[in-house]
């Protein structure tokens, strides 16, 4: 451990710049702890709005050819098992709601919500253009570029989790977005 | 007379005017219970509505609220809430998590009412009651939230205020009521009295009617009063001057016969027989203008108290004989019937005349009754006779069972000389002597006849409070006394010819004789012979003077003079006392020679014994 190290001194140079990496270190741990609590909270709020977002969507009548509403996870998911617990007894247009995640896809999985965070195997721009013009809502966490942002666009403003949504993109997809929900996404693009 | 009769109001028509305002009073209070009713019902009615408004906003806000809920937007959920400023009425408004924490209010500074956490009691509530609603905030079938509104209950005197208009419209038609009621019942009032008063003028009209018909009768009776009376007069005028001349011809007769006697046998025969025929045609003339002195109620009238079903029963045995078999007589008679003062001889003769009229009316058999009856006559029954006085009466009343009489014929039937019998059969005179006979006696006459049934004359006769009298005046004497010579009789009378007759009768029968023609000689005459013992004057005479003067003023020079006086108009009883008390004898004309000798004889020869005149 960098203690350790500091307490065997062969020489100055490198003992004092351990030093500073283990006071860096342990400071990085304490951020690293503070932004890992601060990312559990935002995610928790994430998880619980993907199935609240979904309660204000409406999707065309043969999209619900299953009997459950399907919330799949695209890419690497930021939630663990939070999400399965936030869904758990909601229902999305009285369906149970049931979660999946994939890694990468390579068509339409036939999710009624999918929430891309893109992975090194395939990037979000890639897996919205394969589910482009579907009834898919798409909930992107972030993004900034025109072609990686979903019907429904996560932003952390003023501490807070807010969104964006994109109107074209869901008339595009045959989303219905009530305007309870434009009401309060902090952007709508037109 | 009645007391003043206080003026009432029909009871039918007292009840209606009460039901009236019963009614008046019960529609009024119906009125104002359903205006009361209408205001209650109003209020409540309006007091939902502002819940269910409420309830409304409450759940338009909460369905706007839902994404601020879901998505934790405060400052959404607050703009929406700050929205609730264009309601005044809003007082406050929470909007609540499913925690039950208050997530935004409006306004941002909450009063006291409006709890902090859901569920828990408000902390009093400043200026009144609060009318609060909540809504669960529901996205689907998850509960977001709570949201919670209020607003103020309305102040009773607001909610007065709001129904006042109400309240305002039900007074005035109380009062419209009240007021129709008050006039209706003046206006039934008013009609009532209308209606009284054209009864009270139909009844006043009525009455004009009958006093006019009532009049007309009178005046009609009156008319026909006078017209008898206007003729009576006339009859009697003539009647008198026919009295004087058949005076003189029956005395000149009555001295020719005397006279006759002294002649040789074969003319004595022929004169005398002259004579007689001269005399009876002279007494004819007598009866029919003493019939015409009757009608004229003037001729002298013996009154004695008669009991009439007497005199009845005696005429009908003779009215039986004379009349013959072929006509029954009935007579029906009342006891203890009343007496009257009334001259025998004429009510026979009136009798008789009826009998011999009901006679010629009745064809074939038939019958004649005669009935007696005491009869009261008030007011009502002589009202429309103005000769007939009310009181009591005895009725005899003389029914054929004739042909009767028309209407026309019935009017004029006591008319004298009027005669529906042939020439030479009536003399028009009969039911005129019945007539004038009656009323001279004080009573009156009443016919009445329908044709082909018969006739019924009614004879009134005044009742009369005394014993019947049987005995006659004087006895029937045909004998003539003669006069002494030593009796000296002054003959008073202004007709030339009567008093010569006279004169000359009382010479040839014995008298000494003194005459004058009016009272002013007679007195100068009485002045000269002291020693007349009876002055026979004329009632009428010319001068100031007449006969009943002269005789009062001679008694004052002679105190012991007898008077016999004589009149054709002799309305009085034969004998009767003068202003001073002394006896009076009266000799109604025309009289016959025997008849003046002996009432002087029985005056002269009454002054020998004591004066009968102290004694009746």
């Amino acid at each position: 451990m960098p203690h350790g190290r500091i307490m065997h001194g062969h020489a100055h140079e490198p003992a004092r710049r351990s030093l500073w990496t283990a006071i860096l270190g342990v400071l990085a741990v304490l951020w690293s702890a503070r932004a890992l609590g601060q990312t559990q909270l935002e995610n928790e709020i994430k998880a619980t709005y993907l199935y609240k977002i979904a309660q204000f969507v409406e999707w065309p009548r043969e999209s619900f050819a299953a009997s459950q509403f399907t919330l799949c996870v695209v890419g690497t998911s930021p939630f663990g098992n939070l999400l399965a617990q936030a869904v758990a007894n909601q229902k999305v247009a009285q369906l149970p709601i049931a979660v999946r995640s994939y890694r990468t896809i390579t068509g339409d999985p036939g999710c009624q919500l999918m929430y891309v965070t893109g992975s090194p195997g395939q990037s979000v721009a890639n897996v919205l253009a394969l589910v482009a013009g579907k009834p898919v809502l798409t909930v992107t966490d972030g993004q900034t570029a025109p072609n990686a942002i979903g019907v429904v666009n996560f932003v952390l403003a003023d501490g807070r989790v807010r969104f964006e949504i994109d109107r074209q993109e869901a008339i595009k997809d045959r989303l219905a977005i009530s305007s309870k929900l434009l009401s309060v996404a902090m952007r709508v693009l037109e | 007379m009645s007391p003043p009769a206080r003026r009432r109001w029909p009871s039918g028509l007292r009840w209606r005017g009460g039901m009236a305002a019963a009614m008046t009073i019960v529609a009024a209070a119906a009125l104002l219970l359903a205006g009361i009713g209408l205001a209650v019902i109003m209020d409540r009615r309006y007091e939902v509505r502002r819940i269910d408004d409420l309830t409304a906003q409450a759940r338009i806000l909460a369905a706007t609220e839902t994404a601020a809920l879901a998505f934790n937007d405060g400052k959404a959920a607050q703009e929406y809430l700050d929205a609730l400023r264009a309601n005044p009425q809003i007082v406050a408004a929470g909007l609540y998590l499913p925690d039950g924490k208050r997530f935004a209010s409006y306004p941002r500074e909450p009063p006291t009412s409006l709890p902090p956490v859901l569920g828990s009691a408000p902390a009093g509530v400043p200026g009144g009651d609060l009318i609060t609603v909540s809504e669960t905030v529901r996205q689907g079938d998850e509960v977001l939230g709570d949201l919670v509104m209020q607003i103020a209950a309305e102040p009773f005197a607001a909610r007065v205020q709001r129904e006042g208009a109400i309240g305002l419209l039900v007074a005035m038609a109380t009062l419209l009521v009240g007021v129709l009621g008050v006039a209706q019942s003046a206006l039934r009032r008013a009609n009532a009295g209308l209606a009284a008063h054209a009864e009270e003028l139909a009844r006043a009209n009525q009455a004009l009617q009958d006093q006019i018909a009532r009049r007309e009768q009178a005046e009609a009776a009156l008319r026909q009063a006078q017209k008898m009376e206007a003729i009576g007069q006339l009859t009697g005028g003539i009647a008198h001057d026919f009295n004087n001349l058949l005076q003189v011809v029956v005395g000149s007769l009555e001295r020719i016969r005397a006279r006759v006697g002294r002649q040789p046998d074969g003319i004595a025969l022929d004169l005398e027989r002259l004579v007689d025929l001269a005399m009876q045609a002279a007494q004819r003339g007598a009866r029919l203008v003493r019939q015409m002195l009757a009608f004229s109620r003037r001729q002298p009238l013996a009154p004695k108290p008669l009991d009439l079903n007497a005199l009845v029963m005696r005429i009908s045995e003779l009215l039986g004989r004379a009349l013959g078999e072929r006509i029954q007589i009935k007579t029906i008679l009342a006891g203890r019937l009343w007496r009257v003062m009334v001259d025998e001889n004429q009510l026979e003769s009136a009798l008789l005349n009826l009998a011999v009229n009901a006679r010629d009316a009745i064809e074939g058999a038939g019958q004649l009754t005669i009935e007696t009856a005491n009869v009261m006559l008030d007011d009502s029954d002589t009202s429309l006779e103005p000769e007939v006085m009310p009181g009591e009466y005895v009725m005899l009343i003389v029914t054929d069972t004739g042909c009767g009489m028309p209407p026309a014929v019935l009017e004029k039937a006591f008319e004298p000389f009027f005669t529906t019998k042939e020439v030479g059969r009536g003399t028009g005179l009969g039911l005129s002597q019945v007539y004038g006979f009656i009323k001279q006696s004080g009573g009156h006459v009443k016919i009445a006849s329908v044709e082909g049934q018969g006739t019924a004359v009614r004879l009134y006769l005044p009742r009369h409070d005394g014993p019947a009298e049987g005995a006659e005046l004087w006895p029937l004497d045909d004998s003539i006394p003669r006069g002494n010579s030593g009796d000296l009789i002054l003959v008073v009378e202004d007709e030339a010819g009567v008093r010569a007759l006279s004169v000359a009768t009382l010479r040839d029968m014995g008298y000494e004789v003194l005459e004058a023609e009016d009272a002013r000689s007679a007195l100068d005459q009485l002045d000269r012979h002291p020693g007349v013992r009876l002055l026979f004057t004329d009632i009428g005479l010319p001068g100031e003077m007449n006969g009943r003067d002269l005789a009062e003023a001679a008694r004052r020079v002679l105190p012991g003079l007898k008077v016999l006086l004589t009149s054709a108009y002799a309305q009085d009883s034969h004998v009767y006392q003068d202003r001073i008390g002394s006896r009076v004898d009266l000799l109604s004309k025309p009289f016959t020679g025997p008849g003046l000798a002996r009432q002087i004889r029985a005056i002269l020869d009454r002054t020998l014994q004591s004066d009968p005149a102290d004694s009746r």
